[in-house]
């Protein structure tokens, strides 16, 4: 609880400081992976700090300031993926299947691997990719995933199974 | 033991992991965010010619408002019949916001003025989609837009054009969710149908929610003219029994559903996102909330709260309720008006509208 006391003393700069080095770039990498556009999750990750500002007053609490920043990552990356003209959705997809050569320690085999994986969830259902990024990057439990994407536990559930097996389908030649 | 779905996820997060693992962060963002939030509280002064400067400390703000802004608090319902913001018939342009000026955010605005607007604009009602807790719901504004010849046809689809283009809400955290492709063709008015023929707009993202809440949007938005009951969609020309993969059906005249389904369940009419403001302020809420109870609060461009109070709205849940709150004179500066509704059960804020305006001499 001393933390929730602590936050709910900060300032609305104080408080986007503090969740900048706490959060910042692992919600960067969140909206990164669901739009597959570096430069573009830069901005959708620094479009929820800039409203966490705005909102300090009525969160001041590091829980539900995490919360605000998921659910604004999100709303941000499906904004983006509107106005997003299909065909250069797919040509950014393509690209982030051709990203730079393997590094040598990664090993060729798992990179091949990691990219048709990332390939597959490129082209899943906008809400499957969600599910599946909340759940299995960001580690986040189904009523969590519910209240960030602003939709029931059963959908998620939903979202994920579909998303998995999906996934399943497409990567069999891997398992 | 490892089955065939662990085995699935376990190269998922594998993949995502190593994928999120190649996404750089810049090095200076810290300075980008923050520059940002300087650039959102200096907007409003900028805005009225004069350039940014600092704040007053809000301690002294505090003090110089603390009393007299609680003495001087009006609270008036205002009932259904009268002029203030109505649940289910906007009338163009007499029920438009009463305080504000345009504000300038969307791209497609007019020029900010407090002067009467030139012939042919309007102050039109536009319906865009906000996230709720219940999903997405409508939240209202209204723009000063060119209207052509100023018949109501005209101004219905001045008001869609805006509509589709979710970006040209004054406040951020309203969109639309029609398809960015959509454009409106031509709209004819007639018995209160208004007959809307759009293109580009048959292929959208496979949003259940969404979508419906994209086509209330447009019916709430396209019958929000006094006598408007109804829309009759046409699609390139042609009629369609269904839209969108959730198969919304969009045959025949289509009306509005129930506002307790469709609507936020808290809106700030007044001052709008934006807005410039002297003087008294008068704030309009509106709210489909429990026994019409509802809280504002007003806080400073430093988040501390100058005013907070509860006020009851002219009527509870399932009927949207409204109120009008005239508040004293504020200092020079960058507010933020919050309106909520607490939860009885657990004292949690259920659901919120907020907008930043700007107190100017």
């Amino acid at each position: 609880m001393a933390v929730v006391d602590q936050a709910a003393g900060w300032s609305a700069d104080e408080a986007v400081t503090r969740l900048f080095a706490a959060h910042y770039r692992s919600l960067v990498r969140l909206a990164g992976l669901l739009l597959a556009d570096p430069h573009r999750a830069e901005e959708v990750a620094q479009d929820a700090y800039v409203g966490l500002h705005r909102h300090w007053s009525r969160l001041r609490d590091t829980d539900r300031a995490l919360a605000y920043l998921r659910q604004s990552v999100v709303n941000g990356a499906r904004s983006t993926l509107r106005h997003r003209k299909v065909t250069e959705r797919h040509a950014a997809a393509a690209d982030h299947r051709h990203p730079e050569a393997p590094s040598a320690e990664a090993g060729a085999l798992a990179r091949l691997e990691q990219e048709a994986v990332m390939a597959v969830v490129a082209e899943l259902p906008a809400r499957q990719r969600e599910a599946l990024v909340l759940r299995y990057y960001a580690d986040m439990a189904e009523a969590e995933i519910a209240e960030t994407m602003g939709c029931s536990r059963g959908a998620v559930k939903s979202h994920l199974s579909r998303g998995v097996a999906a996934l399943r389908v497409r990567m069999g030649g891997w398992s | 033991m490892t089955g065939p779905t662990d085995h699935i996820e376990m190269i998922l997060r594998r993949a995502l992991d190593g994928a999120a693992d190649r996404i750089e962060v810049a090095p200076d963002a810290l300075g980008e965010i923050r520059t940002r939030i300087k650039a959102r509280r200096g907007r409003w002064l900028r805005r009225s010619g004069r350039p940014a400067r600092p704040y007053p400390r809000h301690g002294g703000l505090m003090l110089t408002l603390g009393s007299a802004v609680a003495a001087s608090v009006v609270v008036l319902a205002v009932g259904l019949g009268s002029c203030g913001p109505q649940a289910t018939t906007d009338h163009l342009p007499a029920g438009g916001p009463t305080v504000t000026a345009p504000p300038t955010g969307g791209t497609s605005n007019p020029p900010p003025s407090t002067a009467t607007p030139a012939a042919h604009t309007a102050s039109v009602p536009i319906y865009y989609i906000g996230a709720t807790k219940a999903g997405s719901r409508l939240f209202r504004e209204y723009h000063t837009l060119p209207v052509g010849d100023g018949t109501t046809a005209a101004k219905v689809r001045a008001a869609l054009v805006a509509m589709l283009d979710g970006r040209t809400a004054y406040d951020v955290d309203y969109s639309s969710q029609w398809p960015a492709s959509a454009e409106v063709t031509s709209v004819t008015v007639s018995g209160g149908v208004a007959t809307v023929d759009l293109s580009g707009a048959t292929v959208n993202a496979d949003d259940p929610t969404g979508n419906a809440a994209a086509l209330q949007q447009l019916i709430w938005t396209a019958t929000a003219y006094t006598g408007g009951t109804g829309v009759k969609l046409l699609f390139d020309g042609k009629p369609r029994a269904t839209l969108w993969a959730s198969k919304l059906p969009v045959a025949g005249v289509l009306h509005r559903a129930a506002a307790v389904d469709t609507l936020a369940p808290v809106w700030v009419i007044d001052p709008q996102e934006g807005a410039e403001v002297h003087g008294p302020i008068t704030v309009h809420l509106a709210g489909i909330v429990f026994e019409g109870t509802i809280q504002l609060r007003v806080s400073d461009a430093f988040g501390a709260t100058i005013l907070q109070r509860t006020v009851q709205l002219s009527v509870g849940a399932p009927a949207q309720g409204t109120a009008t709150v005239t508040l004293a004179a504020l200092s020079v500066g960058a507010y933020t008006i919050e309106a909520y509704e607490v939860s009885l059960k657990d004292s949690t804020v259920v659901a919120s509208d907020d907008h930043r305006f700007a107190v100017v001499r």
